[in-house]
């Protein structure tokens, strides 16, 4: 199936002339409503957005910035602006009005890296426009663009396999996002891996409720099923929160064989959705549930498969993979007709010597489990390395090396970043894991990261934020992510030490440091603990510190003055 | 659930779904979101039950911390949309 064309928009047009009548999207609304809207509807749709763009002054090569929900209009801009030549960069949008005060911040460090020449918002993210005006690009309302651009007009690019086709934010470590940067040839080899791994054909069929600001909902779905012919049902991720049945009643409805989702939706739809909600629903026809872009728990795993059997879902249709943006998109897949390998291993010996030793359920206090996120796709090969830059055998665990064709250029103005990731022909992806007959067990990170439903931050996100709150000590803090296997992601714990001169009670510290984290990253903090001044400067610095704290909370070794609790 | 007392209702949700502790102390006047009680997902949670149980349908601009930042706000939220 996949296509020799050397671009992304080759083979979006390359589909119009084979296949203008079939289905290529639909909108399932809140109440599960949806239309199938033909292909070259929405490619000429599409077309005219990106014609209106260029009317509004898109040249081929320039940057746009998308800080829109995924519904029609913002998938037929964001395809707009590449037929148009733009290359798209989509930043999420605030989900609670009111919150994330700081995406004005992010939007302008975004655009201006990116030398962004336009910058698209709607009503979700309007309350934007006052702080972005007069940064050196234009600001343009998606409703504007309705019925402004002619199809016919547009003048049709042709980039070569070299150029850049689109940038997707990461976490970054200085509190604001890192761009990373994908070329042609990166992303269809990324596409093309994906339709070999998961051995998808034309007679697939996608739902997904991943947002399209996600690298997952944006490839692994968004480009993937309009470039490959496969038919995509959306969901907006808001709704799939309200009511989780949605997404598995989306899938019965449009026959869709294949889905994804981070763990955290697998946890919440086994337990939120009752058997009234799956009246009529069948899953039978699903041949992949695929598990990405957090943490995969194996209990999640084995929950939902079970809550689900009696509706027909088979055990080998429950799936993993691991992927990162650097990587443009999956990496590594469980094998089509197979479940993925979940090992029970000794806890002491991963931590102690690195490496996972299969134990029986027996040591059950003393091991865990880790779950396979499958083989490299056909073309890739992945190395396991040591601190010493040597190549581990199976079993040893250390950074993930991925030698890739759909490796990421690199991050926009991050040379020490990039002089980290890109060693060689290798993509180190700061990701610690193990190899076993050719399959990768992820175990952890090299950097702590926090991974909150999906989606990931740097401890240093954290820092500003807790620069504004009167009493503490500035840059004396931890935050990390402990592991929730109830919800099936992280929850957000934050230490710091106070000053001993300050006269602020700890009760409004601990108050207004939740309060500051969420007005400003519409984040919770579940669990925040205050340490005398002093206490923390004792200790190693930089990327350590916070695993080293998040190790001596783990070991009920901190003793806090003060202390708050979701719990 | 009693139609005549949506305020009680509220309470008591958020108390046994959003913070888990259903015998727990909520007061009215308190600032669940903005002061990091309830996060995006939460609040989301909030959204469907104000739906299926009053009957409305909030807007996305609707679901915002001018309306649901405490009981108080949410109560007369619905009762206002209620109305309209």
């Amino acid at each position: 199936m996949p296509s020799p064309a050397r671009s992304l928009q080759a083979r979006l047009r390359d589909r119009l002339e084979r296949d203008p009548s079939g289905r290529a999207l639909t909108f399932v609304d809140g109440r599960g409503n949806f239309e199938w809207i033909p292909y070259e509807t929405f490619y000429r749709e599409a077309a005219a957005h990106g014609h209106a763009l260029s009317e509004r002054g898109l040249q081929p090569g320039d940057a746009c910035v998308f800080v829109l929900q995924s519904h029609r209009e913002c998938a037929a801009a964001v395809i707009g602006c590449l037929l148009a030549g733009g290359i798209p960069t989509l930043a999420a949008p605030p989900v609670v009005r009111g919150l994330h005060s700081n995406l004005p911040e992010v939007v302008r460090h975004v655009a201006g890296r990116t030398r962004a020449r336009m910058v698209l918002l709607g009503e979700e993210s309007a309350s934007l426009e006052p702080d972005l005006a007069d940064e050196g690009f234009s600001l343009c309302e998606i409703t504007e663009l309705a019925g402004q651009g002619d199809p016919d007009s547009l003048v049709p690019v042709d980039p070569a396999s070299e150029d850049i086709v689109a940038r997707q934010l990461t976490s970054g470590t200085t509190g604001l996002p890192k761009v990373c940067e994908w070329r042609q040839q990166g992303v269809l080899a990324s596409l093309d891996g994906m339709v070999d791994a998961m051995d998808l054909s034309e007679s697939d069929c996608f739902a997904n409720w991943t947002p399209l600001y996600h690298d997952m909902g944006l490839v692994n779905n968004f480009f993937l099923c309009l470039a490959h012919g496969i038919p995509l049902a959306l969901l907006q991720a808001s709704d799939f929160v309200k009511r989780p049945s949605l997404w598995l009643r989306a899938v019965h409805a449009t026959g869709a064989t294949t889905t994804w989702s981070p763990n955290f939706g697998f946890a919440m739809t086994a337990q939120r959705v009752t058997d009234a909600e799956m009246e009529g629903v069948t899953l039978d026809h699903v041949r992949g549930f695929w598990n990405a872009a957090e943490r995969i728990h194996a209990d999640s795993l084995l929950q939902f498969r079970d809550r689900f059997a009696p509706h027909g879902l088979a055990p080998e249709a429950v799936k993993t993979n691991f992927g990162c943006a650097e990587n443009v998109g999956g990496a590594t897949f469980t094998s089509p007709t197979r479940t993925p390998e979940i090992e029970r291993i000794d806890r002491h010996a991963l931590h102690e010597e690195g490496v996972a030793r299969p134990v029986d359920v027996s040591a059950n206090g003393d091991s865990l489990l880790v779950v396979s996120t499958g083989a490299p796709y056909p073309g890739m090969t992945i190395r396991i390395v040591g601190d010493d830059d040597e190549t581990l055998p199976d079993g040893h665990v250390g950074e993930v090396a991925l030698n890739t064709p759909s490796r990421m250029v690199g991050y926009l103005e991050e040379p020490d970043e990039n002089a980290q990731a890109i060693r060689g022909d290798e993509l180190f992806t700061g990701d610690i894991g193990y190899l076993r007959n050719g399959e990768l067990f992820w175990t952890g990170r090299v950097r702590e990261r926090i991974n909150l439903h999906g989606k990931k931050y740097d401890p240093s996100d954290f820092e500003r934020v807790l620069f504004e709150v009167e009493g503490l000590r500035e840059g004396c803090f931890a935050a990390f992510g402990i592991d929730d296997e109830e919800i099936g992601s992280q929850r957000l714990v934050i230490v710091s030490e106070t000053r001993a001169a300050t006269e602020r009670p700890h009760e409004e510290i601990l108050r207004d440091i939740r309060r500051q984290v969420s007005v400003q990253m519409s984040v919770s903090v579940s669990e925040i603990l205050l340490l005398p001044q002093g206490a923390m400067s004792k200790t190693s610095s930089g990327k350590r510190r916070h695993r080293f704290y998040r190790d001596l909370h783990a070991t009920g070794q901190l003793e806090p003055v003060s202390s708050w609790s979701d719990q | 659930m009693e139609a005549t007392d949506p305020k009680k209702a509220i309470r008591q949700f958020i108390l046994n779904e959003v913070l888990e502790t259903p015998d727990g102390d909520l007061a009215d006047d308190a600032s669940l979101i903005s002061d990091g009680l309830m996060n995006s997902l939460s609040t989301l949670k909030l959204v469907s039950f104000l739906e299926e149980t009053f009957g409305i349908e909030l807007a996305a601009h609707e679901i915002s911390v001018k309306y649901l930042d405490s009981v108080n706000d949410i109560t007369n939220f619905v009762a206002e949309k209620q109305v309209s």
